[in-house]
């Protein structure tokens, strides 16, 4: 792939995702009774069968997931990952739930639903006022499988913006992974965006 | 769709069964369908035009209004679940409006809806999902009310087990003082009947601590109360005592129980040999106590796992009366036996294979059954044991000729034997009776004039830990080995000895080879004796790797069965040995004709019961042979499974030289092949 982001655009990059994740944070805590902090340690560009790798689920691995398609500049779709289990004490934890839970019921679903919501549209509003990217956004799905049926739903060509998100709540912490899958062309776009940003901000730092 | 009026596709939309309020960007209501004015205290035509702020009270500030403005300017559509936005819109249940009470339970989609003049409407989805929010409250009552019960299920379990395990604590206690009584009793002068009366009493007793046993440790297991310890054992050994202790029971029966530990190549292992010990000693009981006739195969393997760790995979096969093959799935649950008819032939808890199956489970493994009814059972269990570094030490070659060695010991008889012993080895030895001349002789002589000192705990005037406190006081001999020698032993005392300062720790009487090792491992002063922790015993010594010669002599092994031969060829090849197999005692006959003049074979181990020549039959045609093609003075130990009174009388009169008994114990085979072959070092 050409033009691969520079260190310094990565560094933007997580920076603007963080601001956006922040505002998400400030949701979350207004929907919930505690306080929730989302921080982003680690964000990277890479072939989604190697996101894949990098989440380091077995094949059977139930995760829930929320994701949203998008389209415009570039098309693809959004994922937030967790495994069955962190969605599980997530949304517990949200809930103030005493007695751990099994499985999430319809509605229970719906709440992961929005928290996913949340924090996938604060990602979007970050790349639409930073980056100045026209997309239009779907509504969100829910999707509960094992890991290997989640991924079929994009192509082995496509490529991925890892973003691995932790969520720090008073009694533990959830880790979670956002999942930009789009086609080449698409991310190439994209990193064009980025480094338009990232050219605008020391340019005229510059001046 | 050309043939949809547009007032077709308003009617549909305003009847829909979902609430619908579509604002412009300012928030002003456009439009709301009906099922808005059917569920809230506006009419239709009330809301439009409005600020959707002003009409319901809760809009400004909420998330919801955070939703429509992302939706308008940045086109972000939001989901608000019921769970986090229970009623953000007054709407009522029809029959109530107004009513707080009968608020709807509501999710709301909200989307950016362009509209054709490119400014953006924000449509708002409203979904009644009541009755879903009331239908889980009731499962979820339900759930919870389970889960408490189940918990209080699990306590009332727990507290049972647990008040199980005191209880049989408690039993236990004044079980031993029974039993204990029971053996004073039967010491006594008694008549024959008093007699009859109190060895029954006896077996009732041991009976019913064996049952007691199984049931505490049965709760045990219950209350998640059993732990497995960690110690280092030697794996080889240790199994050999196991199935020797066996075999005397399955002896009473005239059944064999053969030990093949071939596939065991180290012997020092790290895991719970107790409760090794109760596996073995269950499944192997079990076969003596359901085989009539035969024999009863034990066969150790034990292999490395992919994560460094070992795998001890043991088979215990009989041929007994077998298992059918539908209880085979059940056996291992507790309080199953095959049928009820067998508890009352057989006794027993039914609690030993569910315990079994438990303990192995807990070193990480598990137990198996196959079995062919009439012909017998195979149990197969493995369980995960750990590399013992203990096994790194190997037992040093020192020489022992020119030593020092001053002998402690208030009875003449015994420093006589010991000083005997030593000489033979080319020690010089120096007697004292007791700890003041021991002192005397100590301070009058140079420092480094003995090489150690073996002293006796029990004696008058100053026992033998006195007198190590006294030496170990003294800077001049502080560094003085010292090897304790006691014919009391108890629990506790190689820790009590090592911290005062003894190397060794031996048990009267002893074996001269154990004698031997010792002073080797603290002459030798080198790693063996720093990993003995906390020092040298007689368990330590068996735990050490010996060093194989290089040229040992060629064994003859001269055994019918190939279960046996196997065993046999593997203790003998382990230490070092070559080894040639006759089937009976006329292949021995021909095989010692036809040997290799340049390596004759040295000894030959020989099995009684044989077809077509038996061990008695071969050593006598060895031992008469006269032409010179046989070398008729080669030494011969017998192996025998009988060890009735006068087989070893029968063996030595036919000319054979020694025996040992079946099981094979690989330290006795050890033992007799060095004392055999160096028949004439001890001689001279």
């Amino acid at each position: 792939m050409k033009d691969e982001l520079s260190p310094l655009e990565i560094d933007a990059l997580t920076e603007i995702f963080n601001i956006g994740i922040g505002r998400a944070a400030n949701s979350l805590n207004k929907m919930v009774s505690q306080t929730v902090d989302l921080s982003i340690p680690e964000i990277e560009i890479l072939p989604n069968k190697d996101a894949r790798l990098k989440l380091n689920f077995a094949e059977t691995t139930e995760i829930s997931a929320v994701s949203q398609r998008f389209e415009g500049d570039f098309k693809g779709q959004a994922l937030l990952i967790f495994t069955k289990e962190s969605g599980l004490q997530l949304v517990s934890s949200l809930l103030g739930n005493k007695i751990p839970l099994d499985a999430l019921s319809e509605l229970e679903q719906d709440s992961l639903v929005e928290i996913g919501n949340v924090i996938l549209n604060a990602c979007f509003g970050t790349v639409i006022n930073f980056l100045k990217s026209k997309i239009t956004i779907e509504m969100p799905e829910f999707i509960q499988d094992q890991i290997g049926n989640v991924f079929v739903y994009s192509s082995e060509n496509d490529w991925s913006l890892y973003i691995k998100v932790k969520f720090a709540l008073p009694s533990d912490n959830v880790e979670g992974f956002i999942s930009f899958v789009m086609d080449i062309t698409s991310l190439e776009i994209f990193q064009e965006s980025v480094k338009r940003f990232v050219f605008g901000i020391t340019h005229n730092a510059a001046n | 769709m050309k043939n949809l009026s547009s007032e077709i596709l308003f009617n549909s939309l305003n009847k829909l069964n979902v609430g619908i309020i579509i604002i412009d960007q300012n928030s002003n209501v456009v439009f709301s369908n009906d099922w808005i004015s059917q569920h809230s205290v506006y009419q239709q035509e009330e809301c439009v035009g409005k600020f959707i702020g002003d009409l319901f009270e809760g809009y400004n500030h909420s998330r919801l209004s955070d939703a429509c403005q992302n939706a308008l300017t940045l086109g972000l559509p939001t989901k608000l679940s019921n769970t986090f936005n229970s009623h953000p819109l007054p709407f009522y249940h029809k029959n109530y409006i107004g009513n707080a009470e009968y608020l709807i339970h509501q999710q709301i989609s909200v989307k950016n809806i362009g509209s054709g003049d490119g400014n953006s409407l924000c449509e708002i989805l409203i979904d009644n999902v009541s009755s879903s929010y009331r239908k889980e409250q009731m499962l979820k009552k339900l759930a919870d009310e389970n889960k408490q019960q189940q918990v209080k299920a699990e306590m009332a379990n727990s507290a049972k087990s647990q008040f199980l395990a005191n209880m049989s604590h408690e039993i236990r206690t004044p079980m031993n003082g029974v039993l204990g009584m029971l053996e004073l009793l039967s010491s006594t002068t008694l008549t024959k009947e008093q007699q009859h009366f109190s060895n029954l009493a006896k077996t009732s007793a041991d009976t019913l601590l064996h049952l007691i046993n199984d049931i505490l440790d049965f709760s045990k297991i219950e209350a998640g109360k059993l732990e497995v310890e960690l110690i280092d054992f030697d794996l080889r050994s240790h199994l050999g005592d196991i199935v020797q202790a066996l075999s005397i029971k399955a002896k009473e029966k005239h059944i064999e129980v053969i030990l093949d530990d071939t596939g065991i190549d180290q012997n020092m292992v790290v895991g719970d040999p107790g409760r090794l010990r109760q596996i073995i000693t269950n499944l192997v009981g079990n076969a003596i106590k359901f085989t009539h006739q035969g024999e009863i195969i034990v066969k150790a393997i034990l292999t490395q796992t992919m994560n460094s760790k070992l795998n001890l995979e043991v088979m215990i096969s009989d041929t007994g009366i077998g298992i059918p093959k539908e209880k085979c799935l059940t056996l291992f649950d507790p309080f199953t036996q095959v049928d009820a008819s067998t508890t009352r032939e057989f006794g027993g808890t039914g609690l030993g294979l569910s315990i079994v199956k438990q303990l192995c489970r807990l070193m990480k493994g598990d137990v198996f059954v196959t079995s062919k009814e009439g012909k017998g059972s195979v149990f197969n269990f493995n369980v995960i044991l750990d590399e013992s570094d203990k096994q790194s030490a190997m037992l040093p070659l020192a020489n022992l000729h020119g030593c020092k060695i001053l002998v402690v010991d208030d009875n003449a008889t015994n420093r006589q034997m010991i000083n005997k012993q030593l000489s033979l080895w080319g020690v010089a030895v120096i007697e004292a009776a007791d700890g003041i001349q021991a002192l005397d002789i100590l301070e009058s002589n140079d420092e480094h004039n003995f090489d150690l000192i073996i002293i006796d705990m029990q004696m008058p005037k100053m026992s033998g830990d006195m007198l190590c406190k006294k030496i170990k006081e003294n800077p001049n001999l502080k560094t003085m080995k010292l090897i304790m020698l006691t014919s009391m032993g108890q629990r506790g005392d190689a820790k009590y000895f090592a911290e005062l300062g003894f190397s060794a720790y031996l048990i009267k009487p002893v074996i001269s080879s154990d004698l031997y090792h010792t002073m080797e491992i603290i002459l030798d002063n080198g790693g063996a004796l720093e990993k003995a922790s906390p020092l040298v015993t007689k368990h330590y010594i068996s735990s050490l790797k010996k060093v194989v010669p290089n040229n040992e002599g060629k064994i003859l092994l001269v055994e019918d069965n190939r279960i046996n031969q196997q065993v046999a060829l593997g203790v003998l090849k382990r230490l070092g040995y070559q080894v040639e197999i006759a089937g009976n005692g006329l292949k021995a006959l021909e095989a010692l004709k036809n040997e290799d003049k340049n390596q004759p074979f040295e000894l030959i181990f020989m099995d009684c019961q044989m077809p077509e020549m038996d061990g008695y039959q071969a050593t006598q045609a060895i031992r008469s042979s006269s032409d010179g093609t046989i070398n008729s003075t080669i030494p011969i130990i017998a192996m025998t499974a009988n060890t009735m009174k006068g087989d070893k009388e029968k063996c030595l009169s036919v000319g054979m030289n020694d025996y040992i008994s079946k099981p094979i114990d690989h330290k006795v085979v050890e033992y007799k092949i060095t004392k055999w072959l160096n028949q004439d070092l001890n001689e001279e």
